[in-house]
This record gives structure tokens, C-alpha cells and sequence, in this order.
């Protein structure tokens, strides 16, 4: 286990040094960096601090040596809406965005995972058909208008659930909806065919031979063979996600960092930004490593290989 | 008729329509998609009550007919789509095909970058670019384009490889054929059907990722007509006007499905097997 763990371990440190040159080479390349981090009324003092600071004046292979320096200490530079390092802004929101995705996850898979399983218990029939169908028409909509969508009848015509913003449980129902809904589709379609496939395998039959109750044969012998293409799915769709948790957040003012990070380019905030971009790809990098340690824990097979 | 003719022919029908009402855009709609008329606001569709066959559609809050917002709008949302999937396509193509035939440390480079692209996240970089660059028409179908060659440079791969060991290949390869020819006049053309089905499925993927940005704020900024900033305006009139942020709701959703139909048509025609 400790060796297949580092042997996972060991490209993690390549993908955040590919993460932080992108970043880098954008931010210089594509343009004057006084004109992107400056806005029209900048002085002449402020070009020249900012020139200090970015070591503008060097070539710019040592300009990324400083930069990754900087980085690697945790300094993005400071936020210039909020006056204190931008780090410390995105890690105040991060929390909020950690709620809204794991709340979104559970929800995604008791959904996904019970409407795969009555779709294929109920196969042919029109519980399947109608899970199958509602399946494929959410992977065709949009999320932002699903959230305005839910929106409009549970708050404005139910009343049922607030429009937006964060407080108690009621605000997060609808935000993690939304975000669900990009998997739920998958996890559903998933699952209906792995629990059709699994049904007929031989240690199934065996299991209801002996007599032991349906409920249970479900959950023990048949579901469980359904996690791992739904674990893969989700290390593979990890990007989707949180790329979704920014429109989910800015559908429903969430304040975590997509909202924060949308705001901040509209203030030109950019140390806020890319503080937000790069915590955001550590975040993946990490849940990745997540997946693929619960995968071969769940699997031998993946271990060995 | 087959199914996959069916998908075809009914998908065919409906995008040529919506293309040509986008490319005589200025003849069909009823209005000028910019002009306010602040006494006509917030006019609601015409089947409820207050509504008018004046504006089908309803008014948006500064009195502008929103069905010729959304017309004017498929320009734009067609325009970028087509431009980015062309775009990404060519990237792409030429990144797969390259790893797939010359294959060794060419393909180690390509096929990593493919993967390490894959895992961070379309709309961040997007977000990054629009953060350097700002929003325009142009740097959406870059960021796009961008953002999207990975799906054809692994599918033209592994397509790519597995040509390479076909007789007609060694054939060309024994002949003396150079490889920029080999690539360009036996491989190529092979990959032609593949590449349409998946440019047409993407082109329907990119016109969600522009209305996403354009609904953030990052995409052609206001007053623009686009299906995303008209979804955005509406989303803070929901009470009162809720068909703004609606209508282009279902514009969207129409023509993405529309398109995901005609694509896999294409699919199941070229490919009987899938």
C-alpha cells in the first residue's frame, strides 16, 4: 500500500510545477504585467513597486525562479481589494467551497446510486424508463440554467428554500443540487449498468440460491462491484467539477473561492486569482490521489498492477 | 428509414434553420436587438396576460425584444462554436497524428501534455485567460479552442497507431513515401469520418462553454446579445420577468440537443457496428 502510494506521490510535485508555469508564462507572455495587475491610474511610484516586486527587470527564466520561490513560501502577493495577502483570502473561502462540493458528492451519490439501481431492478419497465430518459436529458442541460430553473420553483413559487447567499441547512439545498447534477446522470447510467451486468454473474445467483434476502444481496454482493467505474468516473470528471462549483457558487452568491475568484478578475485582483487558480489545481491533484488510494483499496487488482 | 438517417434528417433540418435565421438575422427579427424603449419594459411573453404579438417573445428591462436578442445571439454562440471546434480540431489533429505516427519521445511529450491539460479544469483556464486578456469575441474561440484539443489529439492517436500497421501504410512507407506525405495524403484522409462525428458533438459542447463564460462575465462582455448574457440579466429579474433568463434557457438547450442528435446520428451512420 505505502508503495503504491508513493509511486501516486511522486507526480505530484510535476503537475504543480506544470500548474505554476502555465499560470506564469499567461500572466507574462500574453501582455505588459504592469497593464494586467495595474489599472488606467496607475502612478509612476506604483509601476515602479510593482516592477520591484516582479522583478521585471530580469530575465524571465529567473522571473519564474522567484516566482515558484515565492509560491512555494505561500506568498501570492497581496490582495489588492482586501489589503492582505491573497492567500489568506482564498484559504478564508475555502472552507465554504469544501461544504458545498461534499454536500453536492453525498447527494450525487445516494441519487445517482439509488436511481441506477431501481432503474435496473425496474429494467424495461417505466421506473427505468423514466430515470433512463430524465438521466439523458440532464447530461444536455446546462447547469446555470438548472440552478435558475430550481431557483424559480422552490424559492420564488414553493417558497419552500431561500434564493441564495449561505446560512443555515435550507441554503445549501439548492446549490448542491446543481452542482450534483453534473454527475448525477453518470452515476445513474453507471450504475444501471453495472448492477444489470453484475446480476448475472455466477456469485449472485449463488448468493440468492442460498436464499438470502434480495435488500441484502443488493447491497452486499451487487452494489459493491458498481463503485469502482463510478470512483474512476469521478477522478476522471474531479475538473468538471469544481469548474462547476464556480457557476454553481455564482448562480446562488455561495461565498466560496469560484465566487470569489469570478469577482476578483471584475476588481482585477489578479494575486486573488491566481491564488484562487492554483489552490483550486492543488485541491484536484490531491482529490485524484484520493480516488486512486480508495480505488485500490477497494480493488487488489489496481494495487498489484 | 433508419434511425440513424431519422436523427440525421431531423437534426439537419432544425440547425440549418437556426443557422439561416442567424445569418439573415438583421431580416427576421422583428426588432433591433439594441434599441431600449424604457415605457415597453419587462413586457411579458405573448401568451400571458399583458403580453402582445408586438414582442413574442416578451421585453427585457430596458425594453428590448428578447427574441431578437436570442436571434441576433445564435451568431455569436454558432460563430464561436464552429471557430473554436475548428480551431481545437486542427491542434489537435495535428498533435495526435504526430504522436500516433512518429510515436517515441514525441508521443511521450504530446500524449503527457494531453493528460496533464486533461486534469486541469477548461474553465480555469479560461478564467486565467480572460483575467490576462479580457473578454472578447476573438480570445473566447482561443480559450476555447485551446481548451478543447486534448479530446482529438487522444482519439487521432490511438486512431493513428493502429493505421500505421496496415498494408497500405507499409506499402506507402516501402514506396519511399516521406512521412509528411504518408500523414497527410494515406492517414489523414482515413481519420475524416471520426473527426466529423466528434467536431459535430463538440461544437454543441463548445456553445455551452461560451454561454457558461458569457453568463460569468467572461465572456463578450454587455450589452452584447449573447444566449449567456441574456440568461445572466435574467437571472437578476427572476421575479418579475422570469421568460428572459427562460427563453434563453431553451434557446440553449434546443440547440445543443439538437446538435448532440445530429452527431450521434452521424455516428451510428458511419459507424453501424456502435
Amino acid at each position: 500500500m505505502l508503495g503504491y502510494l508513493w509511486r501516486r506521490l511522486r507526480y505530484l510535485p510535476v503537475s504543480l510545477l506544470l500548474v505554476l508555469f502555465v499560470t506564469f508564462s499567461v500572466l507574462r507572455l500574453t501582455g505588459n504585467p504592469v497593464d494586467i495587475y495595474l489599472d488606467m491610474n496607475r502612478t509612476p511610484e506604483q509601476v515602479e513597486a510593482l516592477t520591484q516586486k516582479l522583478h521585471l527587470d530580469q530575465p524571465l527564466i529567473v522571473q519564474f525562479g522567484i516566482y515558484l520561490r515565492d509560491v512555494l513560501k505561500g506568498d501570492f502577493g497581496e490582495s489588492l481589494q482586501f489589503g492582505v495577502p491573497a492567500l489568506e483570502v482564498v484559504l478564508d473561502r475555502l472552507g465554504n467551497t469544501l461544504e458545498l462540493v461534499a454536500v453536492a458528492l453525498g447527494l450525487a451519490v445516494i441519487l445517482g446510486i439509488a436511481g441506477g439501481a431501481v432503474a435496473a431492478l425496474r429494467r424495461d419497465r417505466l421506473a427505468d424508463i423514466v430515470i433512463s430518459f430524465l438521466a439523458v436529458l440532464g447530461q444536455s442541460m446546462p447547469s446555470f440554467w438548472l440552478g435558475i430553473l430550481l431557483i424559480q420553483l422552490f424559492a420564488l413559487r414553493l417558497g419552500w428554500l431561500p434564493t441564495s447567499g449561505q446560512g443555515g441547512l435550507s441554503h445549501i439545498v439548492l446549490p448542491a443540487l446543481t452542482l450534483a447534477a453534473y454527475l448525477i446522470p453518470n452515476f445513474i447510467l453507471i450504475t444501471r449498468t453495472g448492477v444489470i451486468e453484475t446480476s448475472n454473474e455466477q456469485f449472485v445467483v449463488t448468493a440468492r440460491a442460498k436464499g438470502i434476502p434480495p435488500a441484502r444481496v443488493m447491497l452486499v454482493h451487487v452494489l459493491p462491484n458498481t463503485l469502482n467505474p463510478i470512483l474512476s468516473f469521478l477522478g476522471l470528471q474531479l475538473g468538471k467539477l469544481i469548474g462547476g462549483s464556480i457557476i454553481t457558487e455564482s448562480i446562488f452568491a455561495w461565498p466560496g473561492i469560484g465566487r470569489l475568484m469570478v469577482s476578483s478578475i471584475f476588481q482585477r485582483d489578479i494575486p486573488v486569482v491566481i491564488a484562487a487558480i492554483c489552490i483550486m489545481c492543488v485541491a484536484i491533484v490531491l482529490a485524484n490521489l484520493l480516488v486512486d488510494v480508495a480505488l485500490s483499496m477497494l480493488d487488489p487488482r489496481i494495487r498489484e498492477a | 428509414m433508419t434511425a440513424a438517417k431519422a436523427k440525421i434528417v431531423i437534426g439537419c433540418t432544425i440547425i440549418l434553420a437556426i443557422v439561416l435565421t442567424a445569418i439573415f438575422a438583421p431580416l427576421v427579427a422583428p426588432h433591433d436587438p439594441y434599441q431600449q424603449q424604457v415605457i415597453l419594459r419587462l413586457k411579458p411573453p405573448f401568451w400571458m396576460t399583458g403580453g402582445s404579438l408586438r414582442f413574442p417573445l416578451g421585453t427585457d428591462s430596458y425594453g428590448r425584444d428578447i427574441l431578437s436578442r436570442l436571434i441576433f445571439g445564435s451568431r455569436l454562440s454558432i460563430l464561436v462554436g464552429v471557430a473554436s471546434v475548428v480551431l481545437s480540431m486542427l491542434i489537435g489533429t495535428t498533435a495526435g497524428v504526430l504522436a500516433g505516427y512518429v510515436g517515441g519521445k514525441t508521443e511521450e511529450v504530446i500524449m503527457r501534455t494531453v493528460d496533464a491539460q486533461t486534469a486541469f479544469p477548461d474553465v480555469l483556464l479560461a478564467i486565467l485567460f480572460v483575467a490576462a486578456l479580457g473578454g472578447s469575441f476573438l480570445n473566447l474561440i482561443v480559450v476555447l479552442g485551446i481548451s478543447g484539443w486534448m479530446v482529438y489529439a487522444r482519439i487521432m492517436f490511438g486512431l493513428t497507431r493502429s493505421l500505421r500497421e496496415r498494408p497500405f501504410v507499409e506499402a506507402a512507407v516501402s514506396f519511399g513515401g516521406r512521412s509528411g506525405y504518408i500523414m497527410l495524403r494515406h492517414i489523414l484522409p482515413q481519420l475524416v469520418p471520426v473527426l466529423t462525428v466528434v467536431a459535430t458533438l463538440q461544437v454543441g459542447q463548445m456553445i455551452l462553454q461560451e454561454a457558461a463564460l458569457s453568463f460569468l462575465g467572461l465572456g463578450v462582455p454587455p450589452p452584447a446579445a449573447t444566449w449567456g448574457n441574456i440568461l445572466a440579466e435574467g437571472r437578476d429579474r427572476l421575479f418579475l420577468a422570469p421568460w428572459i433568463a427562460n427563453s434563453a434557457g431553451i434557446a440553449i438547450v434546443v440547440l445543443v440537443l439538437t446538435i448532440n442528435i445530429f452527431g450521434n446520428g452521424l455516428r451510428e451512420w458511419l459507424d453501424p457496428k456502435s
